[in-house]
């Protein structure tokens, strides 16, 4: 059977997909009918966020047991993250485009999320260069404990001590609190939270078959 | 581009079902929604083959 969840995830999905072609979005200056990737775009984030999020607690659970099957899930929500991240910053780079006129610019939010994609694939080569399973497994684990509050720090706190093409970043403007109407947050919420599902779906579809790789291992 | 471009609009200014051509939008729309339906069954026969295999 397929959990509930997954269906869940696939039903928001489709839902933020549609609707956020066919709803009214709020007239908005330079972005005008683009603002509709906030549906797309944006979610690519906050699921890259919290698959990432969920890769560093599994990396501080094997750190404190020591059991393997922390480190495969660890890996494997860091793998869906960057695929997440990829997509955030290739459909980020067509917007950017289409609004400030570069694929890429000097914002701090941009650079910032280059910074840590980076950071990112070093813990992919990091894993893929360390023969000892154990090793591996707690190298990168440690590595992933101090990656992700840094990710953190680059995209959520570094773009808002100075200037920013991003909206809601310069200053303290709080969580989008001027330019979120309530018309987009009834697709966008969805849309994060759907997303958000199918990343794990698609960690749990590797997390299960590396768990059956290991078993016929051994 | 330039037309999908002008059906949104029209759609936002008339709205959906009064500018005209527009229906034709929801067939794109339609498409996307095939695609990600196709991409999830995929998603759906992987899970059952791993569950199989699990077993």
């Amino acid at each position: 059977m397929i959990k509930w969840w997954k269906i869940t995830g696939v039903l928001l999905v489709l839902y933020a997909l549609i609707c956020g072609l066919l709803l009214p979005v709020p007239n908005l200056p330079i972005l005008e009918q683009s603002i509709r990737n906030l549906y797309y775009h944006v979610p690519m984030w906050f699921s890259m966020l919290l698959l990432l999020l969920a890769s560093m607690i599994h990396a501080i659970k094997y750190l404190s047991n020591g059991k393997a099957e922390h480190d495969v899930k660890s890996a494997e929500y860091a793998n869906a993250g960057i695929l997440f991240g990829a997509m955030g910053l290739v459909t980020g780079m067509i917007w950017a485009k289409n609004t400030w006129g570069a694929y890429w610019t000097n914002d701090p939010k941009l650079n910032s999320a280059a910074i840590g994609m980076l950071m990112y694939l070093a813990y992919s080569v990091l894993r893929n260069s360390i023969e000892d399973e154990e090793k591996k497994a707690r190298i990168s684990a440690v590595y992933n404990v101090f990656s992700f509050p840094i990710f953190t720090v680059l995209i959520f706190v570094l773009p808002r001590l100075t200037d920013s093409l991003h909206p809601g970043n310069g200053g303290n403007p709080g969580f989008n609190s001027y330019d979120l109407d309530s018309r987009l947050r009834m697709v966008f919420y969805p849309a994060v939270i759907g997303w958000t599902l199918i990343g794990f779906w698609i960690a749990d579809l590797r997390i299960r078959l590396k768990n059956l790789e290991l078993k016929k291992e051994s | 581009m330039r037309s999908i471009t002008n059906i949104i609009l029209q759609m936002q200014t008339v709205g959906a079902a009064d500018a005209p051509g527009t229906e034709k939008f929801y067939v794109v729309v339609g498409v996307i929604a095939v695609i990600f339906i196709g991409i999830v069954g995929y998603l759906i026969s992987i899970d059952r083959k791993i569950n199989k295999l699990e077993k």
